[in-house]
């Protein structure tokens, strides 16, 4: 498989950057029905790997095979084939889990509960002592902006609440990986800033993050590396800059150009003679790179996207 | 369980014995049923869905990790979890089953009437069954939707994402909703037993000098009607007095001594009812009959048709006599007395005498030297508890005019402390019936409030396995259907008996043959008083339905019988519920929940729980 520029981005975390913490190999899910038949093949020979420190986004249309491929991740699905390893474990793992956070896509927390409940509940499934679960809750409670709610039961807080805390049950036990699916849905305008904001604040702190989302523009600010999934096939993956790079355009900015200049821009242009004051290549948006995969994905279905730039990007490395 | 049950010693319930396996190897016996055909039947679907390979590498996986995980089990984690349950339990209100019990009792009165014979039957039956009723529903209902509801809402994935083992997720909710389940419970159990004691409490009033005419011209003294009945009231020589047994219950009349010389007659003051509500300790013998020849002895004695099968019957006038066989020792006397219960049931093929009993008699011998007896004591039969206290000496002199008077526990006893009991009816026609636990020594009276806890223990029991068993079906199952599949296995449990008995019969000799014989009989056209014939199949085919019968007897004794979890008849019946009893219920519960937790385990274990 050929991947664009997949060594990480160099990270604040402290630990080793070039540790890989998750790791696919050739993870395939075929979804069955009663009988065995099979129904629909959500991910085919997935091959992946994130490392210490990335900000990882899983970018694919409904039905692409990103959330299949987290709930594989988490050990809430089996894989029909191939193996997927978070922190060199089987995801099952209790060790594993020790080290993980999850924000599901829909914040499925336990409605009569309250806030202080919840992060109260959740902690105690972690080996922390009473005084420093209390310590924990109170920094989340604070840190999501809900010490005003806390003792409301979570059946009566809104969408954008309900999201807050359940960010903050997946930070109670301060993981080292984190699962966000979809995490800025149900959001406001601020909630979006703010939760771009704290991403980008835990990979300060050397935190790993996967995040699915539908929010091309949210992964566009915040990601290191995505991958871009269709019909369960992975069809684009690396770095976000490298691949909103349009390679077959080139784009000159110019001072100081007499209007006979003009004239001669091609010449210039030729023989090296005017200012160049910016000579590269102009870059897309992540939604047009999106929408183009997809077309083309379903023109041609099973091929990879973009072949020709990978030949290029691989011959450049 | 109740006054039929054989109360076997804990040690003849674990350990095989001539009538049955004992507890222990059943135990194994199903839990290696269970993990074998459970694997196979996993590893046969697994196999069609995922290839044979895959099949073996999941199921492996399972059976290696579960030991190691079990182990890893964590108090603090599975205590979360308890609590996450219980405070799922509360805030969808399960509480307010307590609320419709209550109404329930309030208005309860209204439909109990207060002159019936039996009082406190009536009372506890009702409340016993409402209980029952109630808590079972409320188990049910609060275990089968909860996990469904969770998986279907997904909630489930923040728990699956935390470090939290498969073992801990079963049992954190079992803890939790047995805890809400038992504090429900507890509240009913304590309502119930004040309702009792103020719903039978009463008096009378009685002031010594009214006579009442009993109907025969005999004049008696009576106390006045309350609660639908009265008593007659037999004054004794101090002036105290009793009012006579009247609805299972007596009455203490007491003199009241008075100041006022001016007052004609003396007052009484009439106490609470006594022994209306007992725990009696039974010390029971093993019952053997004899012929109306007085040669051939057996288990049984003579059928008398369409009766309480639990009850043998004796002929009277004949050599016909049941025979207890009891252990003896000191402590069962008291004041030099032997007091000896009596539970007759009388079978009339004449009509008699009607206000008068059948009359019979009773003697005791030693079990070796069978000249060696005491004088019959003359008895006449109550279809009621009827106690008789027999003085520790009796005198032989019918039989031996020399001998002196014959001690019970020194002369009439073998080696083993064992003594025989004769009974035998002395009126033509008429029958005795009698059953192993009808007759016994009454060894003492044990505290009823004692004996209505542990009533209410055997019903927690319940609650236990009718939460675990809810629990393992919502593992697989949706809320509805494992709804449906926990009222089918309650209900079964209930009947279970019966099928037991059943299919133990079936054992014994089945009318025209299993399923196979039958449909071959039917495309043969032969009914089934015909024999079969000597074809080459017809092994074969009773073969296949002798293996077939026997899975059916694995199956019933795979399900739960709640019918042994159920002491309430002991109460009911005034019986002290045997300690015994209560630690085999306990021991049979532990063994269920033990296989329901592993089966438990093994669903969400192997389930894709996003799947």
């Amino acid at each position: 498989m050929a991947t664009t520029d997949t060594a990480p981005v160099a990270s604040s975390g402290t630990a080793n950057s070039n540790e890989v913490i998750i790791e696919t190999r050739n993870l395939t899910k075929v979804y069955r029905d009663f009988w065995g038949r099979q129904k629909v093949r959500a991910l085919n020979a997935l091959d992946l790997e994130v490392r210490q420190g990335e900000i990882f986004g899983l970018l694919g249309p409904n039905g692409s095979g990103k959330s299949t491929t987290i709930k594989l991740l988490l050990g809430l699905l089996f894989p029909t084939s191939g193996q997927a390893l978070v922190f060199g474990q089987d995801p099952s793992k209790v060790e594993t889990k020790e080290r993980i956070g999850y924000l599901p896509e829909e914040s499925y927390l336990y409605r009569f509960l309250n806030a202080r409940e919840t992060l109260d509940f959740y902690g105690r499934l972690f080996n922390m002592s009473a005084e420093t679960r209390a310590q924990r809750v109170d920094e989340l409670i604070e840190m999501v902006g809900l010490k005003w709610a806390e003792r409301r039961q979570l059946k009566e807080y809104s969408k954008g609440m309900t999201r807050r805390i359940g960010l903050a049950q997946a930070l109670i036990n301060d993981p080292d990986l984190i699962f966000l699916d979809e995490p800025t849905t149900g959001l406001d305008p601020i909630g979006i800033r703010e939760m771009k904001d704290l991403i980008l604040r835990l990979k300060d702190e050397g935190k790993t993050i996967l995040i699915s989302s539908h929010q091309l523009a949210d992964l566009q600010d915040v990601a290191d590396r995505i991958a871009i999934l269709h019909q369960g096939d992975l069809k684009e993956m690396g770095r976000v800059d490298a691949l909103l790079k349009v390679r077959d355009e080139t784009l000159i900015r110019a001072k100081g150009l007499s209007e006979s200049a003009e004239e001669e821009i091609r010449k210039v242009i030729e023989k090296d003679h005017a200012e160049i004051l910016q000579l590269e290549n102009p870059t897309t948006t992540l939604e047009e790179l999106f929408l183009s995969i997809v077309q083309e994905s379903d023109a041609r279905p099973g091929r990879r996207a973009y072949s020709q730039r990978d030949e290029e990007q691989s011959s450049e490395s | 369980m109740g006054i039929e049950s054989t109360v076997y010693t804990l040690q003849d319930w674990l350990l095989p014995t001539a009538d049955h396996f004992g507890g222990l190897l059943v135990f194994f016996i199903s839990i290696v049923l269970l993990i074998f055909f459970g694997l196979l039947g996993s590893a046969i679907l697994s196999a069609i869905r995922n290839g044979p390979f895959e099949a073996f590498y999941s199921v492996g996986r399972v059976v290696v990790e579960s030991v190691p995980e079990f182990f890893s089990i964590s108090p603090r984690r599975v205590m979360a979890m308890t609590w996450l349950a219980f405070h799922e339990a509360v805030r969808k209100k399960s509480l307010y089953v307590f609320a419709i019990f209550l109404l329930v009792m309030l208005f309860a009165g209204w439909f109990i009437t207060p002159g019936s014979s039996e009082p406190a039957r009536l009372y506890m039956s009702l409340i016993f069954t409402l209980s029952k009723v109630l808590i079972l529903l409320l188990c049910i209902l609060i275990t089968v939707f909860s996990l469904p509801k969770d998986i279907e809402s997904r909630t489930i994935y923040t728990i699956y994402t935390k470090p939290v083992l498969h073992w801990e997720i079963f049992l954190g909710r079992l803890f939790g909703y047995i805890g809400i389940a038992t504090m429900v419970l507890v509240a009913m159990g304590l309502c119930s037993y004040i309702f009792l004691m103020r719903g039978l409490s009463h008096t009378h009033q009685f002031d010594g000098v009214r006579m009442v005419d009993q109907g025969d011209g005999t004049m008696v003294h009576r106390t006045t009607t309350n609660s639908g009945h009265h008593h007659k009231v037999d004054i004794g020589d101090d002036g105290n007095g009793i009012a006579e047994k009247n609805n299972e219950h007596s009455h203490a009349v007491d003199k009241i001594e008075k100041d006022d010389k001016d007052e004609t007659g003396p007052s009484y003051f009439v106490h609470g009812p006594q022994n209306m509500l007992r725990a009696r300790v039974r010390h029971g013998g093993t019952l053997r009959f004899l012929d109306r020849a007085g040669k051939v002895e057996g288990k049984t004695g003579i059928n008398v048709g369409k009766e309480w099968t639990y009850f043998s019957y004796i002929e009277g006038q004949t050599f016909s006599a049941a025979i207890y066989t009891f252990k003896l020792d000191e402590d069962l006397f008291v004041n030099d007395t032997l007091p000896l219960e009596f539970n007759l049931s009388v079978f009339r093929t004449t009509m008699g005498v009607r206000t008068q009993g059948v009359r019979g008699s009773f003697h005791f011998r030693h079990p070796d030297q069978k000249d060696l007896r005491t004088d019959p004591i003359p008895f006449s039969a109550k279809e009621e508890s009827d106690i008789h206290y027999v003085p520790r000496e009796l005198s032989n002199a019918s039989i031996d005019q020399s001998a002196g008077k014959l001690d019970l526990l020194k002369h009439l006893t073998n080696d083993n402390n064992e003594i025989e009991l004769w009974i035998q009816c002395a009126e033509s026609s008429q029958y005795f019936g009698m059953a192993q636990n009808s007759v016994y020594i009454l060894q003492s009276e044990s505290s009823f409030t004692w004996n209505f806890f542990k009533c209410y223990l055997s019903i927690w029991f319940q609650v236990v396995m009718v939460v675990s068993f809810g629990l393992v079906f919502s593992t697989f199952l949706n809320g509805p259907v494992s709804g449906l599949a926990s009222i089918i296995s309650l209900a079964y449990g209930v009947f279970a008996e019966h099928l037991k008995n059943f299919v133990q019969g079936v054992r014994g000799g089945w009318h025209g043959g299993g399923p196979v014989e039958a449909m071959v009989r039917l495309f043969n056209q032969k009914n089934v008083m015909i024999e079969l014939g000597d074809a080459a199949y017809v092994p074969i085919v009773k073969r296949i339905d002798s293996v077939f019968i026997g899975a059916v007897q694995v199956f019933v004794h795979m399900i739960p019988d709640y019918s042994l979890l159920d002491s309430s008849l002991f109460l009911i019946d005034g019986y002290a519920i045997p300690d015994v009893v209560i630690v085999q219920q306990l021991l049979t519960v532990m063994g269920f929940t033990f296989a329901l937790v592993g089966t438990g385990y093994f669903f969400l274990k192997t389930r894709e729980i996003a799947a």
